[in-house]
């Protein structure tokens, strides 16, 4: 496994930490002032964090948290089964993708929600805030398309098939191995005498060097 | 290639459709992902409660330009990798529309019942077709994977044999080795 896609499987599981970390925060609020006293609505999106309006302002959370939590579980699986099943990669891509998805629409819901709320004409002024869980949610997609991609493959041809220019040569360095190339580009067994017979199974010798080399 | 096209068509579709209505004291608002129209004699439209319309189109688009991607062999690995995501990206949309639409029904059923009609939310043809959309589309991705991974052992297995012209038999090595005295004249 090549550098890149260890960091691109690191980054993974961080963008889906993020992802359930963020569901877990504020997704919006609302706030009121009124006779000198702060009332509040929060809610993250699984459950009210704080209703000061008891109800009255008839708001719930928006539920994407288990469509963002499914998303970082595909996301974290998929790293763990790569590291025996290569092909099991493509998960973080499709758990990229899905999460990507979640975090667009729930942006569009708690927009939706937010415009909503500014366009009542209520007697008193109130503030209603997008929360710092939409935020983390979009940094955790962003973070999530990156670190997929960084975890694929690439095509096979494209390392293994490298492209000889006219006048270059492609030289590949083998760690440790500090013997010269062969002349023939490896060792040749010479048998100058009875070339005819079958040949014994004998150690590779050093090839002979030439006794006199010739310059142009 | 064709689930991922067919899957993006449906997907297009199905935002264009009606997908949830909303009755409350005999006025109903029924929504497509873009816009809810009221059942008030002047038919009032407004922008959807949940306008999550571009996130679906963006992932159908996506998918069904992956999906002719697909089809080329030098963009090929590109197609799978968008057909994947986009199809992901879909599900996910379509999955959180559908927590949404859950959410505001529990919400709709703690509202006051004042006039003998409770509120309801009815689920409308627009919303099934976006979750047949998804599905469609996950199963298209899926097997945009499996058709990159049946050729390849083929090719390491095949030999391919070249038949030169010359009958000479191929040298003990594979490659003709000159003698010692012939590479010292050169």
């Amino acid at each position: 496994m090549t550098t890149r896609r260890v960091f691109g499987a690191v980054l993974v599981f961080v963008a889906a930490g993020l992802a359930v970390a963020a569901t877990f925060l504020s997704a919006y609020s609302v706030q009121v002032e009124l006779q000198g006293r702060t009332l509040r609505y929060e809610a993250s999106s699984w459950v009210t964090e704080r209703d000061d309006f008891r109800g009255a302002l008839m708001l719930a959370p928006l539920d994407y948290g288990e469509p963002a939590v499914g998303a970082a579980l595909v996301m974290a699986l998929s790293v763990v089964l790569a590291f025996r099943m290569p092909a099991a990669r493509v998960g973080s891509l499709l758990g990229a993708g899905v999460l990507a998805g979640v975090a667009w629409t729930a942006i569009a819901g708690v927009q939706g929600t937010i415009d909503k709320l500014r366009e009542l004409e209520a007697p008193v002024p109130f503030d209603v805030e997008q929360g710092d869980g939409v935020t983390v949610l979009v940094v955790a997609a962003g973070v999530g398309v990156v670190s997929a991609v960084l975890h694929q493959e690439l095509p096979r041809r494209v390392v293994s098939e490298p492209i000889v220019t006219e006048g270059g040569a492609v030289i590949h360095q083998i760690e440790g191995d500090e013997s010269e190339t062969p002349p023939y580009g490896f060792p040749v067994i010479v048998e100058p005498q009875e070339p005819q017979e079958p040949q014994e199974p004998q150690e590779p010798q050093e090839p002979r060097e030439p006794k006199e080399q010739k310059s142009d | 290639m064709l689930l991922l096209v067919l899957g993006a068509a449906l997907a297009v579709a199905g935002s264009l459709q009606d997908t949830y209505r909303t009755a409350h004291r005999e006025v109903t608002w029924t929504s497509t992902l873009w816009i809810s129209k009221s059942s008030l004699p002047d038919g009032r439209e407004d922008d959807a409660y949940f306008a999550v319309g571009w996130p679906v189109i963006v992932a159908a688009v996506l998918m069904a330009v992956a999906g002719l991607l697909v089809l080329r062999e030098q963009t090929e690995f590109v197609g799978r990798s968008v057909a994947m995501g986009a199809a992901g990206a879909l599900a996910g949309a379509v999955f959180v529309y559908l927590m949404l639409l859950r959410s505001q029904a529990e919400d709709m059923s703690k509202w006051p019942v004042d006039t003998g009609h409770p509120p309801s939310l009815t689920v409308l043809g627009g919303t099934y077709m976006l979750g047949l959309a998804a599905v469609i589309g996950l199963a298209g991705a899926a097997l945009a994977q499996r058709k990159q991974e049946e050729p390849s052992p083929e090719d390491e297995e095949d030999v391919v044999v070249h038949q030169l012209d010359s009958d000479d038999d191929t040298p003990p090595f594979g490659i003709e080795i000159p003698l010692e005295e012939q590479q010292e004249t050169r």
